[in-house]
Parts: C-alpha cells; structure tokens; sequence
C-alpha cells in the first residue's frame, strides 16, 4: 500500500520578491491516480495560492507544462507521482517564477522567422502527397514546444560562454520542418545556418528527452547535412573536416574520438563522459582505433596527392 | 498600472479577433490576406483552448459519392431538424474549398498510396467524408504560423473582461488583463470577431481544456447580443474516470473499439437495451452518455463513478481505435490501469462528460450578430447543429466560419471612417473595468475563486447536465443567485504574484461562468420539450407542433428576457425532412 502522504520539494522564486531561489517542502495528501499536476493544483487550491506553475491542455499538446522532477524533465499533465518529489523548472531556461520558464513570445516561439527579410510571406508552402513524405513531415512538425530538448542540451548551454551561438534543438527541428515543406526552401537553410548547427555534439540527449518521441538530433542532422552539401559551413565544421584529414593521414582510419581531443583538449573531454555513455546506448559512440587499416597506404597516398594539388 | 483609463495602453488594429482556436487564428488568416491589421488575443497558450484537443476529423463533401446536399441532410437529420437551414447551406457549400485549403497552409492530410485522400466516415453521416491527418494543434500551430507571416500580431494569456461599445452601441474593441505580464491593456479595433470558443469548464466532467469556460457568452450577454439555444450542449458518452487530471477526456464510441462493444452497471446489466432495444451501444451519442448519466446518478455506477466498457467481445481486427496512443499517453494509462485494461483485454470504467456548446451567439451566414461592429465565428455561435452535432462538423466550421468572419472583418474595416482616438465614452469604460480589476486583486477575500468555480460546476453538472428536470433546473437559477451574492462579497484573490496569477484570472472568471450558467439554465427551463442533447424527465418526448424554434436569452436594459423564434427552414420543409428518416 503506498502510503497516505506525498513529500514534495519545490523550487520556489519570484524574481520581484525573492532574492535567490529556495526549495520549500509540502505535503499532499495522495489519491489514486495522481499525476504531478494534480500534486501542484492540490497546493495552489488549498496551501499555497501564489505557486506558479502552467498548463492547459491536459493531453501532451500544449507544451505549457514541463518542469524537471529531481533531474528528469517531464509534462506534468501525465507524469505519475513519486512518495517524494523534488520539483524544479527546466534547467537553462530563464526563470520567469517558480516552475514557469520563458517559453518566448509567440512568434518568436512559433515562427521566428516572420521578421527576417527574404522568409514568410508569400514563401509558398508544398502540399504533400505521398504517404511516406507525410509521415516524415508529421514526426518533424508535431513539435510543441515544451523547451524539454533544448533544457537538456549541453551545446546551448556552452552559449553563455560567448563565441558562436548554438540555436539549440528546438528552434533547428522546427527549421528543418520549413526546409522540407517550403517551396524554395534555401532562404530557410541560410536562416538555420545562422544558428550553428554543426556546434551541435551529437549526444542526443534531446532525442531521448522528447516526450512526443520527436528526433531532433536527426533533423539537426539532416540540415548540417544539407548545409554541408551547399558548401555553406562555419569554422567549427571546418576544424572537423581538418581533423578527419589528419586523422586518415595518420592511419587512414575517421577516428572521431581524436576528434574530440584534438577539438577540446585532453582535459575537456571528460565532461563528455555523460554524453559518451548516451550516445553508447543509441549504438553510436565511436571507438578508439590504433594502428593502421586495410588498403591504408592507399587511401592515404590518393588524399596526399589530393592534398597536394589543391595547394 | 493605474486606476484611471489614462495609464491603461490602448492598442490600435483594423480587426480584433479574440480567440485563438481554429476560428479566430482562421479569421486573422484571411484578414491579413486581405491587407488588414490584424491582433488576436488567446486567453492561454497556442495551441490551447477546445482546439488544442480535438482529433483531427474534418466533415467535406468531396467523395464521388457524396455532394454538399447529402451532407446537408446527414447535418439536419443529426440537428434533429432545429439547424438554420442557411447557415447549413453556407456551412456545406464552403466546406470542401476551406478544408482543403488547409494544404497549402502548411497542413498534410492522409492521403492513400495512390495520392488520393484517405477519407473516414465520421459519426452519424451516410457517406465516407472525413478527411483526416494533422491533429488539430498542429492545424492550430501552423494557422498561428501563417497569420504570424501576415503580420498578424499575436497575443498570449489575455483575459478579456468586457467588450468596449462606442455612443452608438458599435463594437470597437476590448479590455483584458495582461496576465503574463500582470497589466490591464485594452484593445480598440473598427471590427471585432469572437471565437472563443467552448465552455465545457462550466462542468464538473468535461473534455475541455482549462481556459474553456465560455467567456464570450458573457461578454456577448453583457452587451445585449441575442443567445441562441444555449440549453443545447453536447455531452459524450465515454471519457476517463481517472486518473483526476484526465477525467472527462474523450474515450470515443462504441463503434471505434469494434462490432460488439457492451456497456455494463454495477449489476453488470446491459443498461442501453433499456433504453434503445434495437441499437443498444450502437445508439447516437446522446443516448448513450443519457443512458450512462442515469445509472451512475442512480447508484449502480462502476467503483471510480463511472460505467463499465467492455469490448472484449469484439474481433481485434476491427478495434483499432488507441484513444491512449492517439492522446500520446500510452505509458501512463499502463502505469494507472495495468496493462490489461490499457490494451482493452479487461472492462474498463468511462463517464459521460460535457464536450461542445451547441448554442451560443446568433449570426447570419455572414457572421454578423446583431450587435453592429461584432462578428463571431465558430463554437460560439449558433445555430449551425441544431439539437446534436454530427462528429467532425466542428473542425469544419471553424474553417468556414473562422474564413467568412476574417474576410467581412477586413471588409467591415474599410468601410468607415477613420479610427479617431478613443472617446470620453470608451475611456470611461476602461477605467471602469481597470479599477473593477485591480480592487478586486487588492481584495483578499474570504472564499478562494477556485472554490467557488467548483460549486459552480458541480451545480451545472447535476443540475444542467445530461438529464434535466424543471424543479431542478429553477433550484440551479436559485443556487446561480446565491453564488452571485456570494462572489460579490467573499471571493477576492489570495495571491499576490504579479506575473500569471491564475487566482486573479479565475476571480475574474467567477461572473462570467454566473451569467453563462444562469443562462444556459434558464434556456433549458423554457424548452419544454426533449430534442437532441436537451432531455428533459418532465418533457421527455420531441414536440415537432410546438418546438421548431429557437430558444433566445438576450438582456435587454438591463434585464434578461427569454423567448423563442421559428428555426429557419426556407430550404426544406419540416415534412421533407421527416420523409428522409
């Protein structure tokens, strides 16, 4: 029998009153079939009028929801309780109080591109046909904009370091959905491209952390590629490109775990030890390789030639 | 913030559009493209509202086999023949040309190998034309996008509190509180659209989503518009009991699990052979939530309050509805129910709960109300469903209707004069509702709103629900002018945050839902007959003699009337109609 009491921790914060913020306990009295949002109208009904929280919905569409439940980012309207809880908003997103983050005006959330000269109207929109193309439009655009990929991903967070900015995966797959719809859809590749999208790590840690199982990381993917394509890449991508030559003229193997070192040094590699162990489980951490492969010296005698006659 | 209409900002547009469900976003749409200045104001987020919730299933004739007459008659038949006839002919001549046009917004419908659409057969119409794919809060999301594009200018959490009416009576614009960011603002426009949608959050069990609580019809009241029909809502059969936060969330039909789907009492009796022999499960919709009402009120409901489900007797084949995968929460009903009962192996428990309003605002084919300046659009309107609405009719007009309403709008804009700047009369209005506000968030109160919302839907939900009955009805009135007096002088607001204080929005609400309930109960006190979704014990029958007409509530100087008028039925006559069942 679970026990009759729910313990919750929440971060409270009100930028206009508080000075930093605190974690204040309550207590719910549990009934069958609680989800955390339920814990959260129990307290603003009965105990604490002024919690701030969202929601809307109630099905996982509106993406007014999401906080983190000790570190694990969820929509409260169908994320089941614990015994205890610790609540908190989503992490690296500004704090507008207590559990709700700045989700953006609307139209920068939704179409930020509305303002930027060359993009919006009348750029025409493709009907789409086919079943499969359908398919893949719909696992691209049913985004709701929860902010749960972009709170979990490491590289938008490196933007407070300065230096390129990162879009972050949320605002990327959205683009992505405009390239692959859009009539003529390279003025939205340039656009995308201004976002960095090759700052992305490739981890995947929104891919995992999308409650409506989108892939972010793929469409990421998917524009880099594209970009990449078009010959349109910045100097992150480029130091990649330098590092895999290098790296095939050393042992004419693509070793992306020197890449990492030659990229962010011996040291900075560890903080991509939570990333690494992720991208393990999705079956895509590169090993590291010694030594020579076959049909090496061949391989690499072609790219010194080639090496050779572009200088 | 200040207490006179000095400080409160005015904004200006061409057309004001309030609501941001399919109609309103549809409306702005069109009204860009038609060279307006456009800004829309939403109550919550977007995607949100009534919306935001719904499946995907749009009504349009466009089979081989099918035509705009059938749907016509598929429309009155399911009314129960109460529908205005003209708004019906508008509604299905425009129909096929305004879902469609969703494509080239940006929408993909599901389309078969071959590229043809992949067409449904919705509730209660003959022919196969549902056209189906995006969930409609990604058809939200991509209308928001396009108007966006237009420069449509978009406004999130805006409580609008009253509509602004110039010396003449004309409709030019709003008040709201700006609760994102805790300021009052008021809005001026030369031609105002109201969508705003449902009012489901007038009941204790209910589908809607949080900012559904009609808001328009009271703001439509208070200015004297005339209200059709509101006795008329919409109840479903099945929803979630539990988990709480769902409760009320649409569980489908018995056609969707299969051929064979049974209803069961606490007693496990087959409940609906009472009441529709020859159907059983497979009645209309009203019917069954009726049936499913009756049992649970009288006792014989399932353990969490609601009646047993039990499709375990149909062929797998045919039940591929997943109402839990559709509602993307598959792993949560597993966690709550097990699996048995989430894969449907076992009965499980379902309640009726309030879904649509099928009165509300009347209008031309052209969206006007009688109000001069006010156009309106979409569920809260009438009288496009009659006594019932047919599945998938909804997310049809709301493109039809949302399109007719943005493109007069525009129109309406360019008509007249120049906008001057805002008169003694308008400012006046402002200060009213900006001081009325902010006392009220200075006021602290007794009794929290929150409270006082729940009586409110529990008074509906037992006394203006599913089944209805005249002395029960004038003891909810009673109770409606008990709960006024009581909202006047205890509920104040308990919170003092200033940025999304839902406890000052719902204070705000608590009149609103008053003058939306007290009318919809006095609307269902003067039917004196049963029709569709309006039952009542002490009329229980359709009276074609004396009924063929509309109810209207309309406060007139200050006081509420309710009459009637004869439905429109210019097009096919009463006996044309009886001769098509």
């Amino acid at each position: 029998m679970p026990p009759n009491t729910i313990h919750v921790a929440i971060q409270r914060y009100d930028p206009n009153r508080d000075m930093a913020p605190r974690f204040v306990g309550y207590q719910v009295p549990r009934q069958e079939g609680m989800v955390v949002a339920d814990v959260l109208q129990y307290l603003y009904e009965h105990e604490t009028p002024d919690l701030g929280f969202l929601w809307e919905c109630r099905t996982r569409r509106c993406g007014t929801c999401a906080v983190r439940v000790g570190d694990r980012p969820v929509l409260t309207c169908s994320e089941p309780v614990c015994d205890e809880m610790r609540l908190s908003p989503l992490e690296g997103i500004p704090v507008v109080r207590d559990l709700i983050v700045d989700r953006l005006e609307l139209q920068e959330r939704l179409a930020p591109w509305a303002t930027e000269d060359g993009l919006g109207a009348p750029q025409e929109v493709r009907v789409l046909l086919e079943p499969g193309e359908i398919a893949h439009y719909r696992a691209l655009s049913e985004c709701i904009d929860c902010f749960i990929c972009d709170s979990v991903c490491p590289a938008l967070h490196e933007n407070a370091k300065g230096g390129a900015q990162f879009s972050g995966p949320r605002r990327l797959i959205r683009l992505e959905a405009q390239v692959q719809r859009r009539a003529e859809p390279l003025p939205w590749l340039m656009y995308a491209a201004q976002g960095n999208p090759s700052l992305c790590t490739r981890c995947f840690a929104c891919t995992e952390a999308c409650p409506r199982e989108l892939r972010p990381a793929e469409a990421i993917g998917s524009l880099t590629k594209r970009l990449f394509e078009r010959g349109e890449l910045d100097a992150h991508r480029s130091s990649h490109i330098s590092s895999f030559v290098r790296s095939i003229l050393r042992g004419a193997w693509l070793d992306e775990f020197r890449l990492l070192v030659d990229i962010y040094g011996a040291v900075g590699v560890v903080k991509f030890i939570p990333q690494a162990l992720r991208m393990l489980r999705h079956g895509k951490l590169p090993q590291p390789h010694f030594g020579q492969a076959a049909q090496g010296k061949d391989i690499q005698t072609i790219l010194g030639r080639l090496k050779k006659n572009r200088s | 913030m200040g207490s006179s209409g000095v400080d409160v900002e005015i904004l200006e547009s061409d057309v004001l559009i309030i609501g941001a469900g399919g109609a309103g976003l549809r409306a702005a749409l069109e009204a860009t493209k038609l060279g307006a200045r456009v800004t829309v104001l939403s109550k919550g987020p977007v995607p949100g509202g009534a919306t935001s919730v719904s499946g995907g299933v749009m009504q349009a004739a466009v089979g081989l086999d099918d035509s705009p007459d059938q749907h016509f008659r598929d429309t009155l038949i399911g009314g129960r023949f109460l529908n205005n006839q003209p708004l019906v002919r508008t509604f299905v001549n425009n129909a096929a040309q305004k879902v469609l046009d969703l494509e080239r917004y940006g929408c993909a419908f599901d389309r078969k190998t071959d590229g043809a659409l992949d067409l449904r057969m919705p509730s209660g119409a003959t022919r196969k034309r549902g056209i189906e794919g995006e969930v409609n809060s990604n058809i939200q999301k991509i209308l928001a996008q396009r108007a966006l594009e237009g420069g449509t200018r978009i406004h999130e959490f805006m409580m609008v509190t009253r509509l602004l009416q110039d010396d003449t009576g004309r409709v030019c614009g709003v008040t709201a509180l700006d609760f994102a960011r805790g300021t009052f603002v008021a809005f001026v426009a030369k031609a105002t659209v109201l969508a705003t949608g449902a009012a489901g959050r007038l009941y204790a069990i209910t589908a809607c989503p949080r900012s559904s609580t009609g808001d328009g019809i009271a703001l439509a009241r208070r200015i004297g518009a005339r209200l059709l029909n509101l006795e008329m809502m919409q109840f479903i059969p099945l929803a979630y009991v539990y988990p709480e936060f769902i409760k009320g969330f649409t569980l489908g039909e018995a056609p969707n699990y299969g051929h064979h789907t049974r209803f069961l009492n606490s007693k496990g009796e087959r409940y609906m052979l009472k009441h529709d022999p020859k159907r059983a499960e497979y009645t209309t919709r009203d019917l069954a939530a009726r049936a499913g009402y009756i049992e649970i009120q009288e006792g014989r409901g399932s353990p969490h309050g609601g009646i047993w489900v039990d499709t375990t007797a149909n062929d797998p084949k045919d039940g591929l509805y997943q109402p839990h995968k559709l509602a993307d929460r598959y792993q949560m009903i597993v966690d709550f129910y097990g699996p048995a009962k989430a894969n449907f192996k076992e009965p499980f428990e379902a309640t009726p709960s309030a879904l649509f309003l099928i009165g509300g605002v009347e209008i031309s084919p052209d969206c006007r109300t009688n109000v001069p300046g006010l156009f309106a659009a979409g569920e809260v309107t009438a009288n496009l469903h009659g006594a019932n609405r047919l599945g998938a009719n909804a997310l049809t007009e709301i493109q039809v209707f949302g399109s007719i309403a943005g493109i007069n709008a525009a129109v309406e804009s360019r008509i007249g004069p120049a906008a001057a700047s805002p008169s003694a009369t308008l400012r006046q209005q402002i200060s009213e509702e900006s001081s009325a506000a902010i006392r009220l968030l200075d006021r602290p109160g007794k009794r929290r709103a929150c409270e006082v919302k729940h009586e409110i839907q529990r008074i509906m939900w037992d006394g203006v629900g599913v089944v209805r009955e005249g002395k029960k009805l004038q003891t909810a009135l009673d109770e409606f002018r008990r709960l006024r007096e009581i909202a006047q002088g205890e509920v104040g607001v308990a919170s003092q945050a200033r940025r999304y204080n839902y406890d000052w929005v719902e204070a705000l609400e608590i009149p609103m839902m008053l003058d939306v309930a007290e009318l919809m109960a006095a609307a269902a006190l003067s039917r004196t007959e049963s029709r569709g979704a309006h039952y009542r014990t002490d009329f229980p029958d359709e009276d074609d003699t004396n009924w063929m007409r509309e109810t209207v509530v309309q406060d007139l100087a200050g006081r509420l009337t309710v009459t009637s008028q004869p439905v429109d039925m210019s097009i096919m006559s009463l006996a044309e109609l009886q001769s098509l069942q």
